[in-house]
């Protein structure tokens, strides 16, 4: 599939440049060049972002997301920034308020530091009963803010980013999760770059993990 | 003007690819699903709130594993699960390595079970054909039952990929600890082993609590189990 998109934007770029060509000899001047540079370079950034995932990728596991706003996403749509990411459920009354709590202070760190777009993801392994509006007002009542990412998904959706992510989980009898405590740091490409297993976190490396990950000078 | 006749091109082959994934999409001819009737299982590793014996509804389980030429069929209609694109992440190196390439088994016995594919590749093989891999529970009663040969009692056997092999909450040597790490694990209450003496179990639980949803296991295959009724996942 990347070969197919790689292949569309040299055709693109071939059509492009015999109008470019043509116009020239037309003498339409330095705004047809502006304007063929333009869809040139648009074509080049487009053919930069679909590079191929690195084979460790988590965001090849197959799996449709909906966002607490109701909007509807794969995890590669995160690609781009690093990613501190937590599985969690909303009726957990014992660590995973403590991981949120854990994964605020991280991001506090990174705002204190400087501008920082790192993404703040958590993926609920409760879908029946963590609706859409209960996301919504546990992200109210949590203060987080438009950097966080809540999603929920099918059960077969959750049991394939956890194994991925080799997080460990059952639903008993009661409704409630037993589950591995973990916080992940992704890179820029969804691969793991680090992750806390156990409680209480390591927030100062969680925090160096995402510095290294969004290094790259400027975005 | 060559950028319409390759959308038309394009509009040609997803047109095709549609009907032709619509068709695959069947239970394989060849494999049989008989009825497990509901019925109870002792988990061997019980928490309080289990009270010991766990409900199992009916299912159909498949009356064999999957075979490396069904397997085959598969990753011919889905190149991107064929040994040489797997990405890292689905599997490891060990991925059918037990055929001769991509798309030939070479030596490998086409009816034989497919081994040597990891949890990932079990799945998607198992959605693909409009089934799914059992719970673990459902193996237990399986092999309560009589209805799948263990390893442990029969040679030639294999284990099967189970759909939650990774839910297990033990850490340790879990026969007789206190219970799981309060550290590594949000869980309830204490997660004793309700017999101690049923060795098969214990290999079966010691090795999903070892996997990794990436391994491919020359012992591990793939058994599909249907729901009776469909099902609405919620």
């Amino acid at each position: 599939m990347r070969n197919d998109i790689t292949h569309a934007m040299n055709r693109i770029m071939s059509h492009t440049m015999q109008f470019v060509h043509t116009a020239a000899y037309r003498c339409r001047g330095a705004l047809v060049v502006c304007a063929a540079a333009t869809v040139m370079f648009a074509a080049t950034t487009l053919a930069q972002s679909a590079a191929p995932l690195p084979s460790t990728s988590v965001y090849a596991i197959a799996g449709t997301w909906t966002e607490r706003s109701g909007a509807t996403q794969t995890l590669a749509s995160l690609r781009g920034e690093p990613v501190v990411l937590a599985l969690v459920y909303l009726s957990c009354s014992m660590t995973c308020p403590l991981l949120t709590s854990d994964m605020l202070a991280v991001q506090a760190s990174l705002r204190a530091a400087g501008p920082s777009n790192a993404r703040f993801v958590m993926i609920t392994f409760d879908p029946s009963r963590d609706s859409l509006p209960a996301l919504q007002a546990h992200a109210s009542s949590r203060g987080l803010d438009a950097q966080w990412s809540l999603l929920r998904g099918s059960p077969a959706d959750v049991r394939r980013i956890a194994v991925a992510l080799g997080i460990s989980y059952r639903r008993l009898p009661s409704g409630d999760f037993d589950h591995s405590n973990v916080i992940t740091v992704l890179d820029r490409d969804g691969v793991v770059v680090h992750q806390e297993i156990r409680m209480p976190m390591n927030r100062e490396r969680l925090t160096a993990a995402v510095k290294t990950a969004g290094g790259r000078g400027g975005r | 003007m060559r950028l319409g006749r390759s959308l038309r091109a394009v509009c040609a082959i997803l047109v095709v690819a549609c009907t032709a994934l619509t068709v695959e999409a069947q239970p394989r001819a060849g494999l049989a699903f008989g009825r497990v009737p509901a019925g109870s299982v002792r988990p061997l590793f019980d928490a309080p709130e289990d009270g010991g014996q766990t409900a199992v509804a009916a299912f159909l389980l498949a009356t064999r594993p999957v075979s490396n030429a069904e397997f085959l069929q598969f990753v011919r209609a889905n190149p991107s699960w064929q040994r040489s694109r797997i990405p890292a992440i689905a599997s490891d190196a060990q991925y059918l390595r037990h055929w001769q390439d991509d798309l030939a088994l070479g030596s490998a016995d086409p009816n034989a079970p497919v081994v040597n594919v990891s949890w990932f590749a079990a799945s998607a093989y198992a959605e693909w054909v409009g089934a799914r891999l059992p719970l673990a529970i459902e193996w237990e009663r399986a092999v309560a039952l009589g209805r799948v040969r263990d390893p442990g009692t029969r040679t030639g056997a294999i284990w099967a990929w189970v759909d939650d092999f990774n839910g297990a909450i033990t850490s340790g040597e879990s026969r007789a600890d206190a219970g799981p790490d309060e550290g590594l694990f949000c869980a309830a209450g204490v997660l004793r082993a309700s017999n101690t003496t049923d060795y098969g179990a214990f290999m079966r639980y010691a090795m999903r609590g070892a996997l990794k949803g990436r391994y491919a296991l020359a012992t591990l295959g793939v058994w599909l189990v249907r729901d009776v009724a469909p099902t609405t996942v919620p």
